[in-house]
């Protein structure tokens, strides 16, 4: 009988695909380096293999301080984005929700435009407040969903969690725009851009930074991949599969919010990947959070690769913001996958 | 089928009909309320393995709240008495363990339309995967024996949207089987069913309790249906047990007025029971004039 597990072909297919986009990503930029050339300056940074390889410090610096953490960069917020996005739609049955959907975008927009209005000067200090400052807001916001969701509703009922969430966001986003509305031109500009994402500004302590975050909760997501299967059942069904429902939604939702807020920290709001990742792959892989999370991360991480590959190539040498790249491409070719698909959504 | 204290409930004498008495789910004493409003009241009975136990009774007198007990969530209801299967006190220490012990088919289970049958049916193995591992082979053999004995393996690839009410009653069933439990219960599973599934699921419970030994308590409404298929009937009446034993003794035309309020005559039909409610002279059933009333 076969059963919609996790297939070591699935992972393969996936591998590859991240692998090249990858090695594309860091080969063909405005640089032209060789294959050869990148693997070199990437080796002289590994223990072991870079020893014999002689690569001009130019390149070297090219590769290792500009294009490698950025592409980094990439796989985690991607496979972080696409990953949250799909354990939502588990969670509140809903194949709308997004990882933005309990006020981590509005909470993490606040968060920076009150560092951009009112330290302007933040940008050039030795340490960048900009990311806590994000992050701080992300979790601010979601804590208050959580808080007012509790208290309007019954804590089993996901919609009252829903609504909490659509209200706070509303409510941040207002003090976010009144601020934008008393600052200058130029500061709108910035927090536009910045609510738009990118990955323009990666540097290696951006992708130590949120590292952890993403590792731990891309472990706790694929190990509750089962659970969120079991939650479309309902709560007294999957009690008695010996499924606490709501422990297991309350540990998922921190996960994912956890993670959303620290890649969101970084990267800005780039928007879709949430959405279309695991669609995609639950219109290629079944409909089973088995295989949809596990892939999430992979294809998740190579999508966002990808759509930043554009965004720093399509207007050479301006940069595209990451949100328009994923929205513009994802949403035309999400539509012809929907419309060729026989499944439905 | 035992019986010990309860309210008032006709015993029987001849309690193990020459079985060894070995019961396997004992229920003592069990009290049950939410918000203030009783919902049970001191219901106590025992069945034993391998039984098959039809619980019957009007709407609104407590079965589904019998029937919930059995469930971890629903229990907190539950303010007294205690449960006990093979041996071991419901529920568990731990939610898992208590899915070891009952596996459940609710009246109306909510249907992931998208899920491949056979990832519903192995939702039954929930309790026994780790965090990380894929299925393993055992639950893959279970599955696989559980589908097939059901008829459903050309059904296996198909999602659970594709399927007719009684197909999806029958992978309901199959995903609890593939729970490995002692004990089944299933809330009215033959409420929604034309009278060939009626009939087909009552047939398949009673297979299973006679050759693999699984004992099941089931709900239901049709008396008729209850007392050919079952071994004992558990009624109820107002949050309280009233009769409980073996079909040929409890179906009395006293009981079925107490239970139901229903003036009724048994005939043997072929020599089995049957339930007819009476007409009054003018042709109406007596339950006519309370309608007429309102």
């Amino acid at each position: 009988m076969e059963v919609t597990d996790l297939k070591t072909r699935h992972i393969l297919y996936a591998a590859i695909f991240v692998v090249g986009v990858v090695v594309f990503a860091a080969t063909t930029g405005p640089a032209q380096l060789s294959v050869l050339q990148v693997f070199q300056a990437v080796g002289v940074h590994l223990p072991f293999v870079g020893k014999d390889f002689h690569v001009s410090s130019l390149d070297e610096a090219l590769v290792w301080q500009l294009v490698m953490p950025r592409i980094c960069l990439g796989l985690l917020v991607g496979a972080m984005l696409a990953s949250a996005g799909a354990a939502y739609q588990g969670v509140f049955l809903n194949p709308l929700a997004d990882p933005y959907l309990l006020g981590v975008a509005s909470g993490a927009g606040l968060g920076a435009t009150i560092v951009l209005i009112f330290l302007p000067t933040a940008l050039s200090w030795s340490f960048n407040p900009l990311p806590l400052a994000a992050f701080l807001g992300a979790i601010v916001s979601v804590l208050l969903t959580f808080a007012l969701g509790k208290a309007a509703g019954n804590v089993r009922n996901a919609s009252s969690l829903l609504l909490a969430g659509i209200a706070i966001a509303a409510f941040f986003t207002a003090v976010q725009t009144f601020l934008q509305q008393r600052s200058s031109v130029g500061q709108i500009q910035d927090v536009y851009s910045w609510i738009l994402g990118s990955l323009a500004t990666a540097g290696w302590s951006d992708v130590t930074l949120i590292l952890p975050y993403v590792v731990l909760t891309v472990l706790i997501l694929v190990s509750m991949r089962r659970l969120l299967d079991v939650l479309a059942v309902g709560d007294i069904e999957a009690q008695s599969f010996g499924v606490k429902a709501s422990t297991v939604r309350n540990i998922i939702i921190a996960a994912a919010t956890l993670g959303t807020a620290a890649a969101v920290s970084v990267s800005g709001l780039i928007g879709f990947v949430g959405i279309i990742v695991p669609h995609m792959i639950r219109l290629i892989a079944g409909p089973s959070y088995k295989r949809i999370l596990p892939l999430s991360i992979l294809y998740g991480g190579g999508f966002l690769v990808l759509a930043d590959y554009l965004a720093r190539t399509v207007l050479y040498p301006e940069e595209v913001p990451l949100g328009v790249i994923t929205a513009f491409l994802g949403a035309p070719f999400f539509l012809v996958v929907l419309r060729t698909s026989k499944r439905l959504v | 089928m035992k019986l010990f204290l309860s309210e008032n409930p006709e015993t029987e004498s001849d309690i193990s009909g020459g079985k060894e008495h070995n019961p396997l789910v004992k229920i003592d004493g069990l009290s049950a309320a939410v918000n203030g409003e009783l919902l049970l009241k001191d219901v106590s009975f025992e069945i034993e393995k391998g039984d098959l136990v039809g619980l019957v009774g009007k709407n609104g007198v407590g079965k589904t709240t019998l029937i919930q007990a059995f469930i971890e969530g629903a229990h907190r209801r539950i303010y007294g008495g205690k449960i006990e299967i093979a041996g071991k006190r419901f529920p568990a220490k731990n939610i898992k363990e208590s899915a070891k012990l009952v596996a459940y088919v609710p009246q109306r289970p909510n249907i992931p339309k998208q899920m491949l049958v056979a990832d519903y049916v192995m939702l039954g193995r929930t309790a026994y995967q780790g965090y990380l591992a894929q299925s393993s082979a055992l639950d893959l053999r279970i599955t696989g024996e559980v589908t097939e004995q059901l008829n459903l393996t050309d059904f296996a690839a198909h999602t659970m949207g594709e399927l007719s009410g009684g197909e999806l009653q029958r992978v309901v069933i199959a995903r609890a089987l593939a729970q490995k439990t002692p004990f089944l219960i299933l809330d009215e599973p033959t409420t929604s069913l034309d009278i060939y599934y009626q009939l087909t699921v009552l047939s398949l419970l009673k297979q299973l309790c006679l050759l693999q030994g699984v004992t099941v308590l089931c709900s239901l409404h049709d008396i008729n249906l209850a007392a050919k298929y079952c071994d004992q009937l558990v009624i109820l009446g107002q949050k309280s047990l009233l009769a409980c034993g073996r079909p040929s003794s409890v179906i009395t035309k006293e009981n079925i007025q107490r239970a139901f309020s229903v003036d009724a005559d048994l005939h043997f039909v072929n020599g089995e029971l049957v339930v007819m409610p009476q007409l009054t002279g003018d042709g109406s059933y007596a339950t006519d004039v309370a309608l007429e009333e309102l």
